[in-house]
């Protein structure tokens, strides 16, 4: 195998050439080196996700590679997806070669083209089916997706039947995030990640501008965010957390997918919060009565407390009563959104309780 | 010990549940169940066991399990 004599990259690029073939047991032990974590926001190791599904025989699991990405203020997929799609099919060769996958998916947003993506997969002989589905926040939870691809919506399935066990055409399912898929086609070259990390920026001030960067792990949110330097970041997108030390290395931070949003000074956070908790509260898949009636009592409170009128405690109760009580983790990364909100701003939060925002 | 799961995605807060198992369950503003101890999954005591195989046989929605 002199592919792994080359030097690593320290960027996802295109790649020429034939990416390996390898056996099960070999992928999961370079996967296992290289501490490969998901990059599609959970953030578990790789290699483990790989174990649970090593036991099936030739012909019995379907991959599906995530690339729907249904956080609004990410975008570093569908940047992935048009500059190097080549990594994207490489690593679902490579992942589906090792299974003896019976079906090799690739989950896309309805709305996008992929013109360089489409040639590529047309000229592979290993078949990889493009499904497009309609964007929703929780469409690209692993089970929720999963039932798309079966027919069904896009909403999550119930907790007690993991997809690795029954997922896609009730196969044993491995459900992949795109940029995962990438960083083990770089692994399995190399037999180590890049080193790097794929982030998407945005500012509060302008949510609409997604800039995509690709930096090493010890780079700084300073170095990141650059001037004028926020007063706090929004770290792991819509379920993440506040940071305010910038002096942070990327290394040291819970990433989830990437996603940093810079809260600009002139912007009041708990708005800004409140705004994100409204959105999540209607992108609720409404099966689960704690998530149904909680995110919207969350989201009204804090605007609540935008007005000077909410109730901290009952915040903190609401968040209490949504955490692991549904399919998914989409009322307990709200909650985490609204704890680390009150605790990051809490003099602020005060001031507005006191009817003084001037923001 | 068995431990108790709910099945979100068919749970419809109908309480039947909590009612057969108030030492185990409480319920919510909303009318859901609630642990009564802070757990996801809470346990049931040996004593509870037949009244929590009674509740999961009695969950309209077929929302609730026992773990073995």
């Amino acid at each position: 195998m002199t592919e792994l004599c080359l030097p690593t990259p320290t960027r996802l690029v295109p790649v020429d050439g034939p990416v390996p073939v390898l056996t099960a047991p070999r992928l999961h032990q370079l996967l296992e080196q290289s501490g490969l974590t998901g990059r599609g926001g959970g953030g578990f190791a790789t290699h483990r996700k790989l174990a649970a599904l090593l036991q099936h025989p030739e012909g019995h699991v379907v991959v599906v590679g995530n690339g729907m990405e249904g956080e609004p203020l990410s975008h570093k997929d569908a940047h992935l997806l048009a500059t190097a799609p080549g990594l994207v099919l490489d690593g679902l060769a490579v992942v589906a070669g090792a299974l003896g996958a019976r079906r090799t998916v690739l989950a896309l947003p309805a709305g996008r083209r992929t013109p360089v993506l489409d040639a590529l997969g047309a000229a592979r002989r290993a078949p990889v089916e493009v499904v497009r589905l309609p964007e929703r926040f929780v469409a690209g939870q692993e089970s929720a997706l999963v039932n798309a691809v079966n027919g069904g919506p896009a909403v999550p399935g119930p907790r007690h039947v993991p997809v690795r066990e029954r997922g896609v055409d009730r196969r044993p399912t491995l459900v992949l995030n795109v940029e995962t898929l990438a960083r083990i086609a770089v692994v399995v070259r190399h037999g180590a990640d890049t080193g790097s990390v794929l982030l998407t920026l945005s500012s509060s001030r302008d949510t609409d501008r997604l800039r995509v960067l690709e930096v090493d792990r010890a780079t700084s949110l300073r170095q990141v965010v650059g001037d004028p330097a926020p007063e706090a970041v929004l770290v792991g997108g819509f379920h993440g957390e506040w940071v305010r030390d910038l002096d942070a290395p990327l290394s040291s931070l819970r990433l989830g997918a990437g996603v940093l949003h810079a809260l600009d000074p002139r912007d009041c956070p708990l708005r800004v919060t409140a705004g994100i908790v409204g959105y999540l509260a209607d992108q609720s898949a409404g099966q689960c009565g704690p998530c149904v009636n909680g995110l919207p009592a969350m989201a009204a409170v804090l605007r609540g407390v935008v007005d000077g009128s909410g109730e901290v405690a009952r915040l903190e109760q609401l968040c209490g009563l949504v955490e692991r009580r549904g399919a998914c983790a989409h009322p307990d990364g709200t909650a985490r959104l609204v704890r680390s909100t009150l605790t990051t701003f809490e003099p602020h939060v005060r001031e507005h309780l006191a009817g003084r925002c001037g923001r | 010990m068995s431990r108790l799961q709910v099945d979100w995605t068919r749970c419809d807060g109908h309480g039947s549940c909590a009612e057969l198992l108030p030492d185990v369950l409480t319920i919510d503003e909303w009318g859901y169940p609630l642990p009564l101890t802070p757990e996801a999954e809470p346990e049931v005591p040996p004593a509870a066991r037949t009244r929590a195989e009674r509740a999961v046989r009695a969950c309209p929605l077929a929302a609730l399990r026992l773990t073995s």
